[in-house]
């Protein structure tokens, strides 16, 4: 525990305390593994992911296994405790790292890595997978950018791929198993942990490289392990395990309220989108199971907001059932609910006026790109009619403010589609002068996001190369010379950020050298705009000897072995293939749920969650193939 | 007052000393909530709970007397909420009592502090022990922090009483000062005046606000 004249003297004392409502303490003598989960960015973030507090009560279900929640000091009291020598500790004991079994990650942005490395160093482990000893913990990661988890492969001993509420006990109960019959080791644990589903053991694959430094070939140490690691996926949504109880901030986080997971996956097809690939397939929880959750949870931890999470809120089949069901009760409390992902199709007068009468504020909408033909090459179905329609029915319901999300840098952009996004905004505008019962007590205000174009690991995108800074800045002039309407605000993501957030998404093992030099030069906090510098992070590319175009404004090519080939997410390359090909085409394809495009995502676990309405046999026929 | 005004009268200690006003402020409303207290709430477009802390405790401090004050929306069972509550509280908060308010809490006008110091040795704490016992009855002029800014106040006039001895070596010392809402002194500025005669920062400080008392030095109630 940190001393209380030290927690005095930093900034925030409630992000080191512990002891929130709700957390959970063991008896150490009782315990047979202890996991140390954590996230690498500040306690207020940390504190707010819904994966973490799930896997928090899938670990601690288990009562032989204690999970503790630990977070990345401020540079405040990473100063004293560096001074004083004290390392980093879990929250609930108060134990030091190296205590535990296990050190879990969880990698939710590319930007965190350098924190990973940093929570390492203040915890007294080796950084390399290798240096590590017999007494060291299991340092294993997991999360959205453990699909491509090359970057990082050198610091992690083992990544759990996919969702984590089975597979993570899973490993932990391997580890006590073989403890218990006296086979452990570090070597022979992991061999063991590689043979497991969903599990990628990095040290355990040779990675070969040709002569232009694409990957020739993983090559697997063992014959008994896999050659591709599949994701683990949850079959069934109603019956995975769910928090009844949240570990309570005292200070306030970023999401201070209950976050209902209404389903997994998603019906669109976006092209650039990660999360709607790599959730796949769909899966939908029971409006009674949510409604259930909701009361426990509300019981639980008083919090006034119901925030129903998934990645397109309007695509529940069940929305009208499962809001009447929380409205029942909510309204009473003073509870409100807020639905974050509206798509404009689905937003009508009749929704809004359920979420309106608890909840204000404005309204945010992502048309992603600034022209049909390009929301069409994108895969975004929506439209400008859908658009201004949706808008309207905000504007009549009173509001005056709309946000709209967009992206540069799209493959076959132009500078008509960049025209395009300040085009839109002016017709949403007039949309709002066009609305008879608006509110005119206050002008309209647009605010335009632009953020820059990734490509990622697991889209039809994975092979475009990424804009070069000097035509991303010229985009971003280009679209703020078309903007003259003040009622229109136009921010736009930083290209610098991005470019690295591109190098490390679709990079390989040779970045780690890089990751470690970062971290010696002192990089950390890279998500944080007043610690991110791109000039130093291009300083340690050279100092290592990487090329950051080769990483992000390369296009790569279509029969390149990938980093991330290694791993299976049920959604086939060929699927993504396809899928690009029909880009350049200008051609949409289908949602899921109106027709199913085979694509490789049914095969997990054989279950058929997904497009249940429109199978047809021929193509369920394809996708078993 | 209103008849639903209720006082909750509760511990706050250990690690919850960090925990800001405004930060318990939410946590109290989360609790409530939980324990179901038929807490009322403010009409109005953006309608709050209503519920106020008699005086606020700043970070650092404990306290076995912080008052929060609710209305609610009906009659309360005083002692079943007590357990409603209590059986929701994370470690560090407890309460000692519930009953029905009937002065206002701007009746509050002194508190009482028990603080423990050590300067890092034991004839340093003598010297300190020494300082204390006549410290206060002679202006003593520092720099406080007000809305306006900074300005130079005498605070002797604030301390009603301070009492010091060396318990096994260390200084306790007892304080009773200003705690209105329009005469608040903060004892910490008692002990910045005496680090500055002792020429150093004390090394470990602890501070316990004990009870607090009506103009006629009555524990308010």
């Amino acid at each position: 525990m940190i001393p209380d004249n030290i927690l005095m003297k930093v900034a925030k004392p409630g992000r080191y305390t512990g002891g929130e409502y709700g957390q959970v303490v063991k008896d150490k003598a009782k315990v047979k593994a202890r996991f140390a989960f954590c996230f690498p960015d500040t306690y207020e973030i940390g504190m707010s992911n819904l994966g973490v507090r799930i896997l928090y009560t899938a670990l601690n279900a288990h009562e032989d296994i204690w999970c503790e929640r630990v977070y990345a000091p401020w540079t405040d009291m990473e100063a004293i405790m560096r001074e004083k020598g004290l390392p980093l500790y879990a929250l609930e004991s108060g134990d030091e790292l190296k205590a535990f079994d296990f050190v879990a990650f969880t990698l939710q942005y590319e930007l965190c890595y350098t924190n990973v490395l940093n929570m390492l160093d203040l915890a007294g482990i080796p950084l390399l997978s290798k240096d590590r000893s017999e007494s060291d913990p299991i340092v294993i990661g997991g999360g959205p950018c453990a699909y491509n988890a090359e970057p990082i492969a050198d610091f992690f001993d083992v990544f759990s791929i996919g969702e984590g509420e089975e597979a993570l006990p899973e490993i932990t109960r391997l580890y006590i198993d073989m403890k218990e019959k006296g086979t452990y080791s570090r070597s022979a644990f992991l061999h063991e942990a590689a043979k497991l589903e969903g599990f990628y053991v990095p040290s355990l694959y040779d990675v070969t490289y040709n002569e232009d430094g694409t990957i020739e070939a993983f090559h697997p140490l063992y014959d008994d392990i896999p050659k591709t690691i599949r994701k683990r996926i949850i079959e069934d949504m109603d019956k995975a395990v769910y928090p009844q109880k949240i570990a309570m901030p005292f200070i306030e986080t970023v999401h201070d309220r209950i976050m209902l997971e209404v389903y997994r996956g998603c019906i669109h097809g976006c092209r650039f989108c990660q999360a709607g690939m790599v959730y796949r397939p769909l899966r939908e929880k029971s409006p009674q199971v949510l409604n259930d959750q909701a009361k426990c949870l509300y019981q639980n931890t008083g919090y006034s907001e119901i925030s129903l999470t998934s990645l397109s809120i309007s695509d529940y089949s069940q929305l009208d059932e499962l809001t009447d069901s929380l409205l029942s009760w909510t309204d009473e409390k003073k509870i409100s609910l807020s639905l974050p992902s509206l798509r404009a199709n689905s937003f009508t007068k009749e929704l809004m006026d359920k979420i309106s009468t608890v909840r204000t504020g404005g309204i945010t909408f992502a048309p992603e790109a600034g022209t049909q033909r390009l929301r069409d090459v994108i895969n975004k179905d929506i439209d400008e009619e859908t658009l201004l329609k949706a808008c309207k029915v905000a504007f009549s319901a009173g509001k005056n403010s709309v946000k709209l999300y967009f992206m540069q840098g799209h493959p076959t952009e132009t500078d008509e589609d960049i025209e395009g996004i300040a085009e839109l905004a002016e017709q949403v505008v007039s949309a709002f002068y066009a609305t008879p019962d608006r509110n005119k007590a206050r002008p309209v205000q647009v605010t335009l996001s632009v953020a820059c174009f990734i490509p990622k690991p697991f889209t039809p995108f994975q092979w475009e190369a990424q804009d070069r800074m000097e035509e991303s800045a010229r985009k971003q002039d280009l679209l703020s010379g078309k903007i003259r309407n003040r009622k229109i605000r136009y921010h736009y993501h930083s290209a610098e950020v991005s470019r690295i957030e591109g190098v490390f998404a679709r990079g390989n093992r040779k970045l780690s050298a890089a990751l470690l030099e970062a971290h010696k030069q002192g990089l950390k906090f890279d998500a944080w705009e007043e610690f991110f510098s791109y000039d130093k992070w291009l300083a340690v590319f050279e100092d290592v000897g990487l090329d950051p175009a080769f990483y992000a404004n390369r296009a790569y090519g279509e029969d390149e072995v990938l980093p991330w080939d290694i791993i299976d997410i049920g959604v086939s390359k060929s699927f993504l293939l396809a899928e690009r090909h029909k880009a350049y085409e200008g051609k949409v394809s289908p949602r899921c749920n109106e027709q199913c495009l085979a694509c490789g995502a049914h095969k997990l676990k054989g279950g058929r969650y997904c497009c249940t309405k429109t199978n047809t046999a021929s193509s369920l026929k394809k996708q078993d193939d | 007052m209103h008849e639903n005004e209720y006082r909750i009268v509760f511990e706050k200690t250990g690690r919850l000393k960090f925990i800001s006003h405004l930060d318990l402020l939410r946590t109290m409303q989360r609790i409530l909530a939980r324990a179901e207290t038929p807490v009322d709430y403010s009409q109005g477009f953006n309608p709050h709970p209503l519920m106020v802390f008699a005086l606020p405790l700043s970070v650092g401090m404990e306290s076995v007397c912080e008052l929060l004050d609710i209305r609610t929306t009906r009659a309360i069972d005083c002692e079943k909420e007590k357990d409603a509550i209590n059986g929701t509280l994370p470690e560090g908060l407890h309460v000692k009592e519930i009953y029905q308010a009937t002065r206002k809490p701007s009746e509050v006008k002194y508190a009482e502090y028990i603080i423990a110091l050590d300067y890092g040795s034991e004839s340093e704490n003598a010297k300190a022990n020494e300082l204390l016992q006549t410290l206060f009855t002679q202006p003593v002029t520092v720099i406080k922090k007000t809305k306006s800014g900074e300005k130079e106040t005498d605070i002797t006039p604030m301390i009603r009483r301070v009492k010091s001895e060396l318990v096994e070596g260390r200084v306790r010392m007892k304080i009773i000062c200003y705690a209105g809402n329009d005469n608040y002194l903060n004892p910490t500025y008692a002990l910045r005046a005496l680090d500055e005669r002792m020429g150093k920062e004390c090394a470990d400080t602890r501070m316990l606000r004990t009870r607090i008392f009506d103009e006629k030095g009555k524990e308010f109630r």
